[in-house]
């Protein structure tokens, strides 16, 4: 399976899923699945690199170690970020109604098979 | 190909006019690296980053595309850069090296492709690079080791389980002519085995005795000197796992459990806030100048906080100050949380539930930092407002929440989950709301 399919397959079994995406630590997506075409994937990509950087100064200033997942919510969306080896994140936008809890499952299941294509 | 990477450059050119102030000139300009327009790409990382100088992840992006146009020394510039931010880049590291085996700085090149390793040990393509490296660096050393007593004296070979790398050394035997460079590679090879099995002392003798041979190796006195490290922080982290009692805190690194320690020692005693006089009966502490309290906060950091740590109580009134203080207090209660605070914007915390060894000014600064940036970045991406954060670290986990003028900051333990964590929060902050009203 590769990158798109397994995005693909996590925004379909995740109610209220709007995109998913593999994204380096650059900020640059190696790839993106969008079901909703004006959630822009691309362009959150780079900003989600500067919260992951965000994330991973707070958890050091607090000595919590390795940041693992963050999650984000605002007015419009619930994100969810999963860091995938050592320099890249998968990540999966949600509507409000979303399935939160789906979400994060579907992305630990999926960290594995990323980790290989990685 | 070509035609597909304009397409995308010219998508996300549209994209940035329409929002300049984005971070999206980075994806732009890796567009313009791809459909090999490398200048268009230095030009547009460049612009960028006069609006985002912090921005390390375009600086990677800029030191990778002067990699690609051979601008090697701007390359190194660039990511030297991001290399004192974050001293953990890996990719960071491994263009560096890259780019240092390029312009034949063999030794630097090792040392990056050693960080790398370090940090990822099961990355093949970098094992490869390293070797390469290693050999390039080795070539001038051999050819200066004239010496017979050299020649003489081959490497002690290192019994390794599973490391066939080191039968070769064995099998040169003493008095045999083994090529000394050989050697010296070969026993390396043990010393990183022993090294990814966290078996440091046994790294350490090798490199030890090819340094007894070789004093002027610098690859080998770098690896040394970060094996040392590595087995620093490993000592500290199993002590900070097994620090239970507050006695062995280590004031410099201190760790969740130590953090829970004290409040624990807080909530039974109730001395963070009710015994305490309230704010400002306290002036010969609250005036003692600056290095005074962070002496005061390393001693006292395995010590029962008598006192909370340091807030701004001015700025929304003593008695505001104090009930939230208890709404905090009351978080103390719920198993695995282990501090919390309420800051306003410019970073000053209004009340706060932390022993005292936190230096709350400090962090209030980086919280709020942190808190601003991360709006900007959901702002960007027109997600409207910010209402949450969660952050799950290996170990516990952080919360930050607008609550009216200010952030609620909340930390928890490994005890703690998300959704607990989200959970206590909605009462938490109708308390707070309740009080600030």
């Amino acid at each position: 399976m590769d990158f798109k399919s397994l995005l693909q397959k996590i925004v379909d079994s995740v109610d209220g899923a709007i995109g998913a995406a593999v994204i380096g630590e650059d900020g640059i997506a190696i790839d993106k699945f969008s079901a909703k075409p004006e959630f822009d994937i691309t362009a959150a990509g780079a900003e989600y690199s500067t919260i992951i950087s965000s994330a991973r100064k707070a958890s050091t200033s607090f000595g919590l170690g390795k940041t693992n997942e963050v999650l984000i919510s605002t007015e419009k969306a619930t994100m969810i970020m999963m860091v995938v080896g050592s320099s890249y994140f998968v990540t999966l936008a949600l509507s409000l109604d979303g399935n939160l809890g789906r979400g994060r499952l579907e992305l630990k299941k999926a960290i594995p098979e990323l980790e290989k294509l990685l | 190909m070509a035609y597909d990477a304009m397409a995308e450059v010219e998508e996300l050119k549209k994209k940035l006019a329409q929002n300049p102030d984005s971070l999206i000139f980075v994806p732009l300009a890796d567009a313009y690296r791809k459909a090999g327009q490398l200048q268009e790409a230095i030009d547009v990382c460049k612009k960028g980053l006069e609006k985002h100088p912090a921005y390390m992840s375009a600086r990677v992006v800029l030191g990778r595309i002067y990699g690609e146009k051979n601008m090697l020394e701007e390359a190194v510039v660039e990511l030297q850069k991001v290399e004192k931010a974050d001293v953990d880049n890996i990719m960071v590291h491994s263009m560096l090296g890259s780019v240092y085996l390029k312009k034949k700085m063999y030794a630097d090149a090792v040392s990056q492709f050693q960080r790398v390793l370090a940090l990822n040990p099961d990355d093949t393509e970098t094992q490869e690079k390293l070797e390469e490296a290693l050999a390039a660096k080795q070539e001038p050393a051999a050819a200066k080791e004239t010496s017979p007593v050299k020649h003489a004296e081959p490497a002690k070979p290192v019994e390794v389980q599973n490391a066939s790398v080191a039968a070769p050394a064995a099998k040169a035997g003493p008095g045999k002519d083994a090529d000394p460079k050989l050697d010296v590679q070969k026993n390396m090879k043990a010393a990183e085995l022993y090294t990814k099995k966290e078996e440091f002392d046994k790294a350490i003798e090798i490199y030890k005795e090819i340094l007894d041979r070789d004093q002027e190796n610098i690859i080998v006195s770098q690896r040394l000197r970060e094996i040392y490290d590595f087995q620093e922080k490993k000592v500290m982290k199993a002590r900070a796992k097994s620090a239970e009692q507050p006695g062995k805190i280590d004031p410099n690194k201190f760790s969740t459990e130590d953090i829970l320690g004290l409040m624990k020692d807080a909530v039974e005693n109730d001395s963070v806030d009710d015994k305490q006089p309230a704010h400002g009966a306290k002036p010969a502490e609250h005036a003692k100048p600056a290095e005074a309290k962070k002496e005061d906060t390393a001693r006292s950091a395995a010590a029962k906080p008598e006192e909370k740590a340091e807030t701004s109580h001015a700025k929304i009134g003593t008695e505001k100050a104090k009930l939230l203080e208890k709404v905090l207090m009351d978080l103390g209660n719920v198993e695995g949380m282990v501090g919390s605070f309420f800051l306003l914007r410019d970073g000053s915390i209004v009340a706060s539930v932390l022993p005292k060894s936190i230096n709350a000014s400090e962090i209030g600064k980086l919280i709020a930092s942190i808190v601003e940036k991360t709006e900007e970045s959901v702002r960007n991406m027109n997600q409207g407002k910010l209402n949450q954060v969660v952050i799950s670290s290996e170990a516990g986990q952080l919360l930050f929440t607008e609550v009216l003028s200010g952030v609620l900051f909340m930390i928890g333990n490994e005890a703690i989950n998300v959704g607990k964590m989200r959970h206590i929060l909605k009462d938490v902050i109708d308390n707070i709301k309740r009080v600030l009203a």
